[in-house]
């Protein structure tokens, strides 16, 4: 085992203010699989396999066996497993064989997770989509503020924000201060 | 009715006097219930001035809300809701409001006609710099900005809508509460802090009752309608392409008020329905900018809305919807009659008649028509067309977008019956059902086009800019007979009010001038602001820690805890040097760092390089593109340096590829030119190659990257590789890269790289890890006095091995110039190579990158001086060429410099002058190999 501590972006930040509360968490761990040219078929048949549904379709997430699947990009998903393993991306790798090619993206975002009765007097403020609009499981890579952001939404009440690792603490800033604001 | 709550007193000054109003008023309404007359100053004549409307179009009232030694100037007070405390000023003069030493210009007023400034200060030409620009400068202006931070916050924020509803009178209202109550997505947007537009001004019965009461009951029921958001004190400034409208909320005019003061919303709207009302102009006649001369709709909403009797007030009106304002003597132009002058300098006293009659007054109400709010149509190009009826200018149906409707008194439909049937009408084309027209006022306008009274005294048209209709006149005389051309010539519509209540009048009297109709003689077009937008909404949260976003690498927090100076390098804070005890200044803890490492071994957090994962069946062939060197051949488990050319084949940026599988490869690019580079790989694969089977993915915040350097670094590193793996010289040799575990099976992988010349590694580890490697690395680290070195010294050492970096990569350069023409394979093509072989990049004459040491030993170089042959005069003809990189070497004892020569490769060993007239440097300097330091790379290969 590894003797070295794994340490959060935001060292495990928690926020509270009347109606709202941030917590970063632990992501997991989150692999991209970009679908190798010409081999659609193999990696649906290899995706459905391991994950026991098939790919999400845009701006959208759903769970799978170990955790969620999300659409990234054309021809790209990201998965979001529920457990650390730091080799995800090998096993990936070898279960999905030539129809794809796996990347380890763990430890390039950091994972705050927002919980509010009015989530969206928030977000309006910081993040540009219409996320009033969007349904349960939407999920979108946008920007907050000037900073990139993935945006999950899993209930009215519920949205997880996903952002680089290196800018996460500009991140919470405007978040933290976007709170203030709407608070005031 | 009025909306005055008279039990809710409010305290506040203007120019230090103190004065009270009510819960519900403006500034100016509780101005005008104080009895204060002046409120500023003229542009131009510094002439005293009054409160002339009673909303957005208000051209006179400009004041200055003070708080502390903050003051925001140009307010209109109007629209500046009263609060307890307010401090506001008047502006625009030298001594006080009612005593301007500065209204000398009125006196001189012959002299100052539309463009004098363009014949009076041409001559002498020296003057106008030392004379009359200042002069000039001084006394223009309006109010004066503070010169101290704005203490103030703002924010933006995105809104959707199926249909945003721009104004709240009895228009916009009834098509929100039919859109509302169809479930539409709707949001209702008003610049008022009460909604209900002229109704609330107007003494007008709705369904037999009061109008106030109809407004009342509809915003009740809009409020509780889950899908409408009501908007206050929210003005659409502009529209943009895709259904987009900027809006500005004014949540407070409080200067230091807890919270945003403005919010920018960027509201995308599918459609949008214009029901923003119509402004009353006025009307030109001699002295009509007198203190006490209004707009006769300001009149009825100071009287009705705010429960202020202007007593003993003039009417002058040609038609009938004026004939609505209380006042004691009515001046009806449709009955031949009109003003002939003001009487009365800080205050009306009286008008005189075109009868020769002297009627006393002490208010004048004007009404010269309406003109529909027709601004955010034209900020889509459409262009609204005259109405002879109406005598305006309307939407035209024909330019007008498809995605925006207008409604109301801004379509020219005038009365209240008129705008809820528009209301209704609009509702039905957009799918929903209608509630039946409430019962109301439906009079026609009648109106009598009069613009202008022609006579020797000024008639003003643009109040805000001093533009008289004789500046018109002038202008069309002197050849200016284009709208756009008068507009500019005299000022006329310009400023913050943008010719609200200026522009047909100013247009009636060109016409006029130029014997054309209003239509031939054309429109200014709208452009967005329609109402000014502080800088600071615009701004929004973007200004201080918030302007931008800072990224901090894995080893961030243990720099800071060993004394790190940090630089910013794009986005990135790296560490710039450790301080130690001791220590004197920075470059006795660079010195340290250059020399611990090269005597020992030095730990350098090298994460902000950009790392790309390049994975696909053709990535090899894929980066044999992307780079003037092949990469196809590279084996798994090897790095190899690559250079990239833009399209234009300068050199766009440089770095190591590391072959990890068949189909894997890991790019690093300079910190600078990661985004760039990743933007230009993907262009590559999308656009130029899109039937390759190559995949990109940044993981530059994946990896915590560092790089150990030094003569001792691979005994550190194998304290910390797992002794699975075999680092030695020979099972990892220079250029070697591999994936293994570090401290005890963490997942890491290791590159042999150098950059400072030295024996060098870069070891990754998931950024999760970086801390503690860090931690562990120096810990492990001791025993050969590891230390810490930041971009300073990584500078220092690049310099003395001789390697370009992004002062060298500066755009310009190409791969020739840098020493690396060889690097360009022959046997294939890449992006940029075509034109890297410009005649004038490739001759003999072309820059090359050399090595420079002082003649003198100790004399100290500058970057960016400028190489001149020895004897000749330094001047630009003579340039041979620039120092792009200094560094105080510690190694050598000597400053050394890198630069670009002309034909540098065949001047070895020439003198040349380094001129530096920035910083008044000139020294010699010899031309050597740029490589200082271990110039055959034996150390790096040990």
């Amino acid at each position: 085992m590894s003797n070295l501590e794994p340490t959060l972006p935001l060292e495990g930040f928690t926020g509270d203010w009347p109606d709202f509360s941030l917590v970063e968490n632990f992501l997991g761990e989150l692999v991209s699989l970009a679908v190798a040219q010409d081999e659609e078929i193999a990696f649906n048949k290899a995706f459905k396999k391991t994950f026991g549904k098939t790919p999400p379709k845009p701006s959208e997430i759903i769970a799978v066996k170990g955790g969620y699947a999300m659409w990234s990009s054309i021809g790209q998903y990201f998965i979001l497993l529920d457990e650390p393993n730091i080799e995800a991306d090998r096993e990936l790798a070898s279960k999905f064989g030539n129809s794809a090619y796996t990347t380890l993206q763990s430890d390039g975002w950091t994972s705050l997770d927002l919980k509010s009765k009015k989530p969206y007097d928030i977000l309006e403020r910081f993040i540009p989509l219409d996320l009033r609009a969007a349904q349960i499981g939407f999920a979108a890579r946008t920007m907050a503020h000037h900073i990139a952001v993935v945006i999950i939404k899993f209930s009215e009440t519920e949205f997880r924000l996903m952002t680089p690792r290196s800018s996460a603490k500009s991140f919470l800033d405007g978040l933290t201060h976007t709170i203030e604001n709407v608070i005031a | 009715m009025s909306l005055i709550d008279i039990n809710n007193p409010l305290n506040f000054t203007f120019d230090g006097k103190a004065h009270s109003g009510f819960e519900g008023d403006t500034l100016a309404s509780a101005l005008l219930r104080s009895g204060v007359r002046i409120v500023g100053r003229s542009f131009k004549y510094h002439r005293p001035r009054g409160i002339m409307g009673a909303g957005a179009e208000e051209p006179n009232a400009l004041v200055e809300i003070h708080e502390g030694n903050v003051c925001e100037p140009n307010r209109r007070a109007t629209t500046i809701k009263l609060f307890e405390g307010l401090t506001a000023k008047s502006q625009n003069h030298m001594g006080s409001v009612n005593f301007d030493f500065l209204a000398i210009n009125d006196i001189l007023h012959p002299f100052l006609a539309a463009g004098f400034y363009y014949k009076t200060f041409m001559w002498p030409k020296a003057f106008w710099e030392k004379l009359y620009e200042p002069i000039i400068r001084c006394a223009a202006g309006l109010g004066k900005l503070a010169l101290t931070p704005d203490p103030d916050s703002y924010d933006k924020g995105f809104l959707h809508c199926e249909f945003l509803i721009i104004g709240a009178g009895p228009s916009g209202l009834l098509t929100a509460l039919n859109l509302g109550r169809a479930g539409k997505q709707v949001i209702l947007v008003d610049e008022d802090f009460h909604m209900g537009g002229r109704i609330l001004s107007e003494n007008y019965e709705i369904n037999s009752d009061g109008g106030i009461k109809w407004v009342t009951e509809a915003l009740n029921e809009l409020e509780n309608l889950p899908t409408v958001r009501l908007l206050l004190r929210t003005t659409i400034y502009g529209v943009f392409d895709h259904g987009i409208y900027g809006g500005l909320e004014t949540r407070t005019d409080k200067i230091g008020a807890p919270g945003p003061r403005q919010i920018l919303w960027k509201i995308n709207a599918k459609h949008a329905v214009l029901a923003a009302g119509a402004t009353e102009r006025p009307i030109a006649f001699a002295n009509n900018d007198r203190p006490g001369v209004m707009l006769a709709s300001a009149v009825r909403s100071y009287k009705n809305r705010f429960g202020i009797d202007l007593k003993n007030t003039a009417l002058l009106t040609n038609n009938d919807n004026g004939m609505l304002t209380e006042a004691n003597h009515i001046i009806d132009i449709r009955n031949g009659h009109h003003i002939t002058d003001v009487n009365g300098r800080k205050g009306v006293t009286s008008v005189t008649l075109n009868t020769g009659e002297k009627l006393k007054a002490d208010y004048v109400a004007i009404s010269g028509g309406w003109n529909p709010n027709v601004h955010l149509t034209c900020h889509k190009r459409a262009r609204p067309i005259w109405n002879d009826t109406l005598s305006c200018f309307v939407p035209d149906g024909n330019t007008l977008s498809s995605d925006m409707s207008v409604i109301g008194a801004a379509k020219g439909t005038f009365s209240t019956h008129g705008a809820f049937r528009d209301a209704n009408k609009v509702s039905e084309k957009l799918g929903c059902k209608t509630i039946p027209l409430p019962k109301t006022e439906d009079r026609p306008i009648d109106v009598k086009a009069f613009w202008h009274v022609k006579g020797t005294k000024r008639a003003w048209v643009d109040f805000q800019n001093d533009v008289t209709a004789k500046d018109i006149i002038l202008a069309h005389q002197e050849g200016f007979s284009s709208v756009e051309h008068v507009k500019r010539y005299t000022t006329l519509g310009m400023a913050t009010d943008q010719g609200k209540t200026s522009n047909v009048v100013g247009l009636a009297v060109l016409a006029e001038a130029t014997n054309q109709t209003i239509p031939q003689t054309g429109t200014t077009i709208f452009r967005p602001p329609y109402t000014p937008v502080p800088i600071g909404a615009f701004a929004g949260s973007h200004r201080g820690q918030h302007f931008k976003q800072i990224r901090l690498t894995p080893s961030h927090k243990y720099a800071s805890e060993n004394n790190a100076t940090f630089v910013e390098t794009g986005y990135w804070k790296r560490a710039q040097w450790f301080s130690r005890a001791g220590e004197q200044g920075w470059r006795d803890s660079v010195d340290r760092e250059v020399i611990m490492t090269r005597k020992s071994v030095g730990i350098c957090d090298v994460t902000t390089l950009g790392k790309i994962d390049v994975q696909g069946r053709d990535a090899g062939k894929f980066l044999n593109k992307v780079y003037v060197n092949t990469f196809s051949t590279l084996k798994v488990g090897k790095c190899r340096y690559g250079l990239m050319l833009r399209e234009d084949g300068i050199a766009m940026d440089d770095g190591t590829t590391a072959r990890l599988s068949d189909t894997h490869f890991v790019m690093t690019t300079t910190t600078a030119k990661a985004g760039p580079v990743f933007k230009h790989l993907e262009f590559a694969r999308q656009c130029l190659y899109p039937n390759m089977d190559v995949h990109l993915i940044s993981t530059t915040d994946q990896w915590a990257q560092f790089s150990i350097a030094g003569p001792n670094a691979r005994k550190l590193l194998q304290k910390i590789v797992d002794p699975d793996f075999d680092i030695s010289n020979e099972a990892f040799p220079y250029m070697a890269c591999g994936e293994l575990t570090v401290c005890g099976g963490t997942r890491a992988r290791l590159f042999r790289l150098s950059f400072s010349g030295e024996l060098a590694y870069e070891i990754s580890v998931p950024a999760r890890y970086g801390d503690a490697l860090i931690r562990e690395m120096m810990s492990q680290g001791e025993e050969f006095d590891a230390i810490m070195y930041g971009t300073e010294a990584l500078g220092v050492m690049r310099i003395e091995k001789g390697h370009a970096a992004g002062n060298e990569l500066n755009g310009t350069t190409t791969a020739t110039a840098l020493g690396l023409g060889g690097f360009v394979s022959k046997k294939k093509d890449c992006i940029g190579k075509v034109l890297s072989r410009r005649e004038g990049l490739i001759s003999d004459d072309s820059m090359t990158m050399v090595g420079f040491l002082p003649v003198k030993q100790g004399d100290k170089l500058t970057n960016g001086a400028h190489f001149i042959s020895k004897g000749e005069t330094a001047k630009a003809l003579n340039d041979q060429g620039y120092m792009s990189s200094v560094a105080w070497s510690p190694t050598l004892e000597t400053y050394i410099g890198l630069g670009f020569l002309k034909n540098g490769k065949n001047r070895k060993d020439e003198v040349l002058s380094a001129v530096d007239f920035v910083r008044h440097n000139h020294v010699d300097v010899k031309v050597v190999s740029p490589h200082f330091v271990d110039p055959k790379g034996e150390r790096l290969r040990v």
